[in-house]
């Protein structure tokens, strides 16, 4: 092969791979950040303690 | 949004996807044979036309989904979220598109880039939908985004079918097309035929992957904006309750004397 062929291949596959990484990426952190915290004290179904 | 059954069908896809992917380069690069024309150049068969195609689908998507947000009677926010998903995936692999295009043209015909009728709306298509998430960012409600991003995205879509007919419309450099072409004689046999059919396969899974986890994001997003305003409107609720607000924004009563009025 002359070189194009595995530069097109690694095009495709670095460019589907950065983006795949990068959502990912966003993807966990926006969870860490909306994860609900606990409130301490509190019980399924029961108000929080005072 | 997140629930098991929708993490694992994600799962599921994507490790499909990881596996019809590498089948395509393992067939693509090693398994199938040259070309009798090309030689082993058109081994870019198998990822070009798939990531071409791929492009063409998400933005079919977007557009389904604008429409979707338009009609009233299905109007949710879901589908603009749906779209804006759809058409970030569909930049991506439009650039994809451009970027093995240009590759294969060099050694093909001796130039990385020529201003021919394929390439130039392909072009095209691409600065449109980078439009399209640009004109997201502008500053606006989440009805108002979604009402202007539906509409420019049904604009740009004129575009794809410009995109596919161009090589029959015009004179160009670029190859008509390979399986639907207008006498629907593929012009592609055997293992070549099944891997390039793979290709279309894999990069399709490809995407509902992406955008499956770009919806995700876009959903936390957009329900976070919907917390923190819902925060704001609650907190001023119960400031203006509590009388503590606008205490400097509220004129001073005016005073009139009844001495002054009589004069009238």
């Amino acid at each position: 092969m002359n070189g194009y062929v595995e530069a097109g291949y690694l095009t495709v596959l670095g460019g589907l791979g950065g983006y795949s990484a990068v959502l990912v990426a966003k993807s966990r952190r926006i969870k860490r950040v909306l994860l609900p915290v606990e409130v301490e004290g509190k019980k399924d179904g029961s108000r929080p303690a005072d | 949004m997140d629930s098991r059954r929708y993490m694992w069908t994600r799962r599921t896809v994507g490790l499909v996807s990881l596996f019809l992917v590498g089948a395509v380069v393992v067939l693509g690069l090693w398994v199938t044979p040259p070309d009798v024309v090309q030689g082993q150049l058109v081994r870019l068969i198998y990822v070009h036309p798939p990531v071409a195609w791929v492009a063409y689908l998400a933005y079919g998507v977007t557009s389904i989904a604008s429409v979707l947000y338009l009609w009233k009677r299905s109007r949710d926010v879901k589908w603009d979220l749906l779209a804006a998903s759809s058409a970030e995936v569909g930049v991506v692999f439009t650039g994809l598109t451009l970027l093995t295009g240009s590759i294969w043209g060099r050694p093909a015909w001796g130039v990385w880039w020529t201003w021919d009728a394929r390439l130039t709306t392909t072009a095209l298509l691409f600065a449109l939908y980078l439009g399209y998430l640009a004109l997201r960012h502008v500053p606006a409600d989440t009805h108002q985004r979604a009402k202007r991003s539906a509409i420019a995205g049904l604009i740009a879509f004129i575009d794809v079918p410009i995109v596919h007919q161009s090589v029959v419309w015009w004179r160009t450099l670029h190859q008509s097309a390979t399986v639907l072409n207008a006498n629907l004689n593929p012009k592609i046999h055997g293992e070549m035929a099944m891997t390039l059919l793979l290709g279309f396969v894999a990069f399709t899974f490809v995407y509902f992957w992406m955008v499956m986890h770009r919806y995700r994001i876009a959903r936390f997003e957009q329900d976070a904006l919907d917390a923190e305003l819902q925060m704001l409107i609650e907190q001023r609720s119960s400031e203006s309750v509590a009388g503590t607000a606008y205490e400097d924004d509220i004129p001073a009563p005016v005073r009139i004397d009844i001495d002054q009025t009589s004069k009238v």
